[in-house]
């Protein structure tokens, strides 16, 4: 998508005022490409400490905090510095795609606040959406993907600090005529880009490229720069495709499009060209690009699910356990008294009251949080099920059942027939009342499948409220033909089928669609991917190939 | 390029005008209790949070305290000796990172002093901080539900109570507490909803003036222009005057039977669990009609804030697109003609 000139112009632009651009988001792989790159931004910018950070960096390794091994040795305060202690860092973040929602929400902050930090983040997820969260990356100006690039071709002239320096001190004088601006502006809407930041640095890109030949306006070149370096990796789709296929996501900007067009001709030119430039540089997977960007948050934003995690906040207490004491532990007193007080005798005494505690004796607090799972069934008894295979659907759910016996899991069932969900069992552990309810499940009526999904919907939330990992299994033929509403109509099914699987993904709740009709059904397959989840046909798969996959589910 | 020291100018952010509201109505009566943001990135959220610093007054506190306590008499206990002078400083406001321990947000046992001098120390977290001023949360949604649920039981009692580490503190925090957060990331619990006293939904800008007058400005601000800087500063200033006068007249505000009446009714109507949606709508129509300078609270006062004191009060309806907006809109309508 990008090419090194286009790459050394972003750099050229960003030694001018690297603080308010927030950074660079970088997606590489590690070699040769990946080391030029970094070199040049890092020469770019040489007044400025760099700090190489990591995903696991913690609160006392970036804001600082007591050094306590090394007061305990002392007996005096000593205080280690974080990297964002110090105002104006460069902050080199490896593996971005591995950064936490926490770690990348506070790298957000201390870019976009008064500290002057800046981020140079190298995503090196192989798959689009491994991905660092947007709350940084929206507030790096440069995104760059140089993971297609030839390191032959990737020959990055050397920057002159000389030319950085007057571009630095002409910008004061460069002043864009509103008309630019708005150009900028309607470009961006035009392009789906609808964060306001966004334009603000294009018009900083424009008016330091002008700053570079001293001009005190930015020319088109100028604009159609910033165009290709801000706009180009964030465009959603462009003007000249077919509004109605291509909607913006949060705003429909056509009708202001129009307005300006009557407006004045002359501008729409400008606006034509930024819109090509754009384009000129575009990936070819650009879509899959945008797709990644919001699958991504599934990927990102998982809280810590999974069967148990063992942490120093909550949970049953385990142990407490020697370590390397941070801010994120919390010291079991008593323990590292009761390690300290037998050696009183032979340490050396630093005054008479205190006791002599030295780092070897810190305990640190460890809990055991375990975080219960729930497997919810959602069962199609409807009449078309009911004669296709429900016999089939039972044996294959009560094998998943003792399946989750085995690991403890909780699970219960919906059965959704009619033109209603009826939650059949509710959470339990209790494999017999499972089975029985099971058997005695009755057949026949319309398929409400947006309702039996809204009903496993409500029970997730709820059991995630208390603290369990829900996975969803649906079991269906597809067929859909009741809505929400209890009316039958079959696109009304479909749609609000679909609108709730929407909401199940982003509630990420796994999920998977278990197809028992004798035939695929299309809706059902199109309803897995809303879900983001597994899609079997029960006729190719045994049983157990379903206890495997709601493994694969759960793991 | 190190322009950011000054914050961005309150009035000078454009548009958003239910947001400013929310925030400028809490600011006169920190009772009404917290305010949420919902909104895409990107719409001013945090600008308007660290533009307070330059909206708020000074406060007067006693120099050093941790506690931002205005008078030597009114220290917590567990407070260090400190000499009775007093300073004014601005009006905290204090950012909550997303990582923030428990230890950090409520204060916890100095480990420094215990370790190096033997003593049982109190080491005063983000709750003592913010004391009298903000508190600001950024993506809310995304922060551990046990803070939240400790940040607004302490913002509800104005207290802090640590009971840790064989320490036994009890030290005031008043403070609003402000979060703002993005719906697609993930949703709060009804019942923590329920609990920010006002909620305000914010949009990105569609109109093409807009955010070319965003963008003037922006670029006004980061050249550090002085005639920008003057003429929003003085903008500020009025409006803080205003706030104070508001302040001022916020007892004086008469609140007659028939709004009282409207807003129960609004209320039964919505359906709302509890007393607090009647109790912040009252209140925050009468903070409103202070700002405006009125004497008595009318329908009219009450039909303008009714959507952001209790639009994340409805029950949840995951199949309606119209948003709660809208929903609080026609019922509004409904009921107060």
């Amino acid at each position: 998508m990008s090419d090194a000139p286009l790459f050394f112009d972003a750099i050229r632009i960003f030694a001018v005022a690297p603080a308010q651009f927030g950074g660079f988001w970088l997606r590489m792989r590690p070699g040769p490409v990946y080391d030029a790159a970094l070199t040049a931004i890092t020469k770019s910018v040489p007044a400025k400490k760099h700090r190489k950070i990591h995903p696991g960096f913690g609160d006392d390794a970036l804001y600082g905090s007591l050094d306590l091994a090394q007061t305990l040795a002392d007996g005096k305060l000593i205080h280690q510095k974080g990297v964002l202690s110090r105002p104006g860092a460069v902050l080199h973040l490896v593996m971005a795609e591995r950064a936490k929602p926490a770690l990348a929400a506070k790298l957000g902050l201390a870019v976009d606040g008064d500290t002057d930090h800046t981020l140079i983040a190298c995503d090196e997820g192989a798959e689009p959406e491994e991905a660092l969260h947007p709350i940084v990356t929206r507030r790096l100006a440069f995104h760059f993907d140089l993971n297609e690039i030839l390191p032959s071709r990737f020959d990055l002239p050397t920057l002159s600090y000389p030319a950085v320096e007057a571009a630095r001190q002409h910008l004061k004088q460069v002043k864009m005529p509103v008309e630019q601006t708005k150009d900028l502006v309607t470009a961006a809407l035009a392009m789906g880009i609808t964060d306001p930041n966004i334009p603000i640095f294009a018009t900083l890109v424009a008016r330091i490229s002008a700053a570079y030949t001293a001009r005190d306006i930015p020319n088109e070149a100028d604009i159609l720069l910033a165009a290709k370096l801000i706009y180009a990796p964030r465009a959603i789709h462009f003007a000249n495709e077919e509004p109605e296929q291509n909607p913006p996501p949060q705003s429909d900007p056509m009708p202001e499009d129009h307005k300006d067009d009557g407006a004045s001709g002359k501008q729409s030119a400008l606006e034509d060209k930024v819109l090509e430039a754009t384009q000129a540089v575009l990936p070819k997977g650009l879509l899959a690009c945008v797709l990644a960007q919001n699958k991504m948050r599934n990927a990102g934003s998982s809280d810590g699910s999974g069967a148990h995690q063992i942490g120093n906040r909550k949970g049953r207490p385990l142990a407490p356990k020697s370590g390397r004491p941070s801010s994120d532990k919390r010291i079991d007193l008593v323990a590292t008294l009761r390690r300290a007080i037998p050696h009183q005798n032979t340490r050396p005494k630093i005054n008479d009251t205190a006791l002599a505690i030295w780092p070897d004796d810190l305990r640190f607090k460890r809990f055991e949080a375990r975080s219960d799972r729930l497997v919810i069934f959602a069962v199609d008894a409807s009449g078309s099920a009911a004669a296709a295979r429900l016999a089939e659907a039972k044996g294959a759910v009560e094998l998943l059942l003792s399946e989750a016996y085995v690991r403890r899991d909780h699970i219960a069932l919906i059965a959704f027939r009619q033109t209603d969900a009826e939650l059949l069992l509710p959470p339990t552990r209790s494999i017999v009342s499972a089975k029985k309810r099971l058997a005695a499940l009755p057949g026949g009526g319309g398929t409400p499948l947006a309702t039996g999904l809204k009903s496993s919907l409500d029970l997730a939330l709820s059991a995630k409220r208390r603290g369990m990992t829900p996975a969803l299994v649906l079991l269906s033929d597809g067929g859909a033909n009741i809505g929400l509403d209890g009316i039958a109509g079959r696109p009304q099914a479909r749609e609000d089928a679909d609108h709730i699987a929407k909401l199940i993904r982003s509630a990420q709740i796994k999920a998977m669609v278990v197809d028992i009709g004798r035939r695929p059904d299309a809706h059902l397959k199109s309803l897995s991917t809303q879900l983001d989840g597994a899609y079997i046909q029960l006729p190719n798969a045994g049983a157990e190939d379903i206890a495997q996959l709601v493994e694969l589910t759960n793991a | 390029m190190t322009s950011y020291k000054q914050a961005f100018p309150f009035s000078a952010i454009v548009g958003q005008e239910e947001m400013k509201r929310a925030i400028i109505l809490t600011a006169i009566d920190p009772g009404i209790g917290g305010v949420l943001i919902f909104g895409d990135r990107g719409t001013g959220k945090s600008t308007v949070i660290r533009s307070l610093v330059g909206l708020m007054p000074l406060i007067e506190v006693v120099a050093g305290c941790p506690y931002n306590s205005p008078t030597m008499k009114e220290r917590p206990d567990c407070a260090e000796p400190l000499d009775n002078i007093l300073v004014k400083i601005p009006t905290p406001i204090v950012d909550l990172p997303l990582g923030a321990t428990e230890d950090r947000v409520t204060g916890a046992l100095d480990i420094e002093r215990a370790l190096t001098k033997g003593e049982k120390a109190f080491q005063p977290g983000l709750l003592a901080q913010a004391h009298r001023g903000y508190l600001y949360i950024d993506e809310v949604n995304l922060l551990d539900d046990h803070i939240v649920d400790l940040l607004l039981d302490v913002a509800a009692s104005g207290e802090n109570l640590v009971e840790r580490e064989g320490l036994s503190i009890r030290h005031p925090a008043k403070f609003v507490l402000v979060g703002s957060g993005n719906p697609e990331e993930g949703e709060l619990r009804p019942q923590l909803l329920d609990r920010f006293g006002l909620s305000v939904e914010v949009f990105t800008p569609n109109s093409v003036e807009d955010r070319i007058e965003i963008i003037e400005r922006r670029n006004a601000y980061e050249s550090g222009s002085a005639t920008f800087f003057k003429r929003w500063k003085s903008a500020d200033t009025r409006l803080r005057n205003k706030v104070l006068d508001a302040r001022e007249n916020l007892k004086d505000v008469k609140l007659p039977k028939e709004v009282l009446a409207d807003c129960a009714n609004l209320c039964i109507a919505l359906g709302s669990d509890g007393l607090r949606g009647e109790l912040t709508l009252s209140r925050t129509a009468r903070a409103y009609a202070a700002f405006l300078g009125d004497q008595t609270v009318t329908r009219k006062h009450l039909k303008d804030i009714a959507a952001t004191a209790l639009r994340h009060r409805l029950r949840r309806d995951p199949l309606d697109d119209a948003g709660s907006t809208t929903r609080i809109e026609t019922l509004v309508a409904d009921v107060l003609g």
